[in-house]
């Protein structure tokens, strides 16, 4: 099971047009097993923002193909690619994301109602994801109340709606302290570990790298 | 705030719509007022006060008409209006038979109508007192003749047309200044109008109100040189008239639409705004990999309850200002119809205004949930 390969990058290369053109990643390689913890690390413009956004089907590139679970999702069109990011995608990002407005549990429930799920059952589904991540108590309160760990993980909590093969998270413990940063690592392994959950993560943090199986290095633009 | 822009667009546009209908139903009011089914006048015949007189003997001969149950005169003249201190004022007056049952301009009672009965006695709306300088119980001269106020009507007098001095036929002939040369010394009444006296319209009442139109075709038929309309038929000439041969209606439909437009572009860029400030929020969404169609649904909500909110609020400001502009008698009308016309555009405004704010939402790269 755990061999089972969940994502297949193959010479992936981005070039950025501008006045410049900024070659982004030059030829990318690499397989991604089912339930793996990948952490990508590497200095800041390396690339690893652009490498998981074309990964999480967010970004199309110049050449080379991402393969999800036998969809080569590089040759989608926009709308096919939406509903695959939907279906099979959770992202987390460096900033949260959350809707500052809606409470936590809100903000879970409504990821689920953006893939179907409506009604009583939305709002079970995102009390339990919340408790599971030990949020009961701040389910109720806005978003834009709760302290960083607890926005990253209300954050995880609606990038699992839907239940997703893969979890994206791009810096997901920049913004936290030592402590929450922790916190937040230890869910994303133990998604990977406990649920067979394939996460990805892009960082500079070396604790997290403590938790990852594997680690790959990304140097301007290469593996 | 975004809500008070969205309210004051609406209320701009309900205003405008209100105008416009209140002027168009002003118009008509003369006509409105009657309770006849048929309206005999010259061929001529344009709308309400654009005809050519008829004689008086007329009305007898519509009388003899099958069908017709009553058919009374109605005169129109002009008037040369001296107030009590020397103001000059030109007016229209409209002579009819107090003691009948067709028109009663304001919906007076009889006793109060009764007052017309008297000699050189006339009605005016209360709105034209100030234009006449004029107060309740004053007198004022016409052409060369004493015009005594005996009551005040409401709600009466068109926007476009001069002063309407409702009095007596007798009265009205009197003041028509072509039967000045037969007058008699002040003091004595106005003479009964003889079968040769001019008169505009005859008010025709059907024996069954159901069949005006074939009513109005036997009269054409058996009476000559008139033409007979029915009520309806009249409302939409004298209507027509104004909002279309003029260019009053022009202007007001052309200031309608400019309410229109400019609640667009104060819509959309509250809109705007508001999708900018959550910029992040509907970025994400799109990158989780919801639909456009999504996307659209939620701001065409949104801006769904912008409108219904800002149309309740702007329906109530709009009624507020009605009272004020009812004192200077301009009616600002709101039907139902045109109430509804005004949600249907504030409803079309708001959504697609939302729509076009969101294209920015919808066209930008998903990628950037990925740049902090
Ligand atoms: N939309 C864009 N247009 C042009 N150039 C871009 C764009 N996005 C990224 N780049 C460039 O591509 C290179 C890689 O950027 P990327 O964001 O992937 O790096 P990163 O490794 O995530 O960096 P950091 O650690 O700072 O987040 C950088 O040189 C960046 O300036
Ligand atoms: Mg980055």
């Amino acid at each position: 099971m755990l061999d089972k390969v969940a994502v297949t990058v193959h010479d992936l290369r981005m070039t950025y047009p501008s006045t410049k053109p900024v070659h982004a990643l030059k030829g990318v390689s690499i397989d991604i097993r089912q339930g793996e913890l990948l952490l990508i690390m590497g200095p800041s413009g390396s690339g690893k923002s652009t490498l998981l956004s074309i990964v999480g089907g967010l970004l199309t590139p110049t050449a080379g193909s991402v393969v999800v679970l036998g969809t080569e999702i590089t040759r989608l069109g926009r709308n096919e690619l939406a509903r695959f990011r939907l279906r099979s995608f959770g992202y987390v990002f460096q900033g949260f994301n959350l809707f500052n407005a809606m409470t936590g549990a809100e903000n879970v429930e409504l990821a689920y109602n953006v893939r179907g799920i409506r009604g009583r059952r939305a709002r079970k589904a995102s009390r339990d994801a919340l408790a599971q991540l030990g949020l009961e108590e701040q389910a109720n309160r806005p978003a834009r109340e709760l302290s960083g760990g607890e926005k990253q993980r209300v954050a995880i909590a609606r990038a699992l709606a839907g239940d997703p093969c893969a979890i994206l998270a791009d810096e997901p413990t920049s913004q936290l302290d030592t402590e929450n940063g922790a916190i937040v690592t230890n869910i994303l392994s133990d998604l990977a570990r406990k649920r067979g959950t394939t996460v990805v993560i892009t960082s500079h943090d070396d604790r997290i790298r403590r938790a990852a199986e594997r680690v790959v290095l990304l140097d301007d633009g290469r593996l | 705030m975004a809500l008070a822009g969205v309210v004051f667009a609406v209320t701009l546009l309900t205003v405008q719509v209100a105008l416009f209908t209140g002027f168009s139903n002003s118009t008509t009011l003369p006509i409105a007022e009657s309770s006849a089914d048929v309206w005999v006048s010259a061929p001529e015949m344009i709308y309400f006060e654009g005809t050519l007189p008829i004689d008086y003997g007329t009305v007898a001969k519509i009388r003899a008409v099958p069908g017709v149950a009553r058919a009374e005169a109605m005169s129109l003249g002009i008037a040369r209006w001296r107030s009590p201190h020397d103001e000059l004022a030109l007016g229209r007056i409209i002579g009819f038979d107090p003691r009948g049952t067709l028109f009663n301009p304001g919906g007076a009672n009889r006793a109060t109508l009764d007052l017309l009965q008297k000699p050189y006695a006339f009605a005016v709306d209360a709105t034209q007192l100030h234009i006449l300088d004029l107060r309740a119980g004053q007198s004022g001269v016409i052409g060369s003749l004493p015009a005594h106020l005996a009551y005040v009507t409401r709600g009466t007098q068109p926007i476009v047309s001069a002063t309407f001095f409702y009095t007596s036929l007798e009265t009205a002939n009197a003041y028509t200044p072509s039967a000045l040369s037969f007058f008699s010394p002040p003091g004595s009444a106005p003479p009964p109008l003889e079968e040769t006296d001019p008169i505009m319209y005859v008010m025709v009442k059907a024996q069954s109100p159901a069949d005006s139109a074939q009513l109005a075709a036997a009269i054409q038929r058996s009476v000559p040189h008139v033409r007979a309309l029915t009520r309806d038929q009249m409302l939409a000439a004298t209507r027509d008239y104004w909002v279309k041969r003029t260019g009053i209606g022009f202007i007001l439909s052309l200031i309608a639409l400019m309410g229109a437009f400019v609640g667009v572009v104060i819509v959309g860029q509250i809109l705007y705004t508001s999708i900018n400030e959550h910029f992040q929020e509907y970025g994400t969404l799109k990158a989780i990999g919801v639909s456009d169609g999504y996307l659209y649904g939620v701001i065409a909500l949104q801006a769904t309850c912008m409108a219904v909110i800002g149309y309740v609020l702007s329906l109530a400001l709009t009624f507020a200002v009605r009272g004020v502009a009812a004192e200077r008698g301009v009616d600002i009308l709101i039907t139902p119809g045109g109430a509804l016309l005004v949600l249907a555009a504030a409803l079309v405004i708001c959504i697609s205004a939302g729509m076009i704010a969101m294209q920015r939402v919808v066209r930008s790269d998903p990628a950037l949930v990925f740049r902090a």
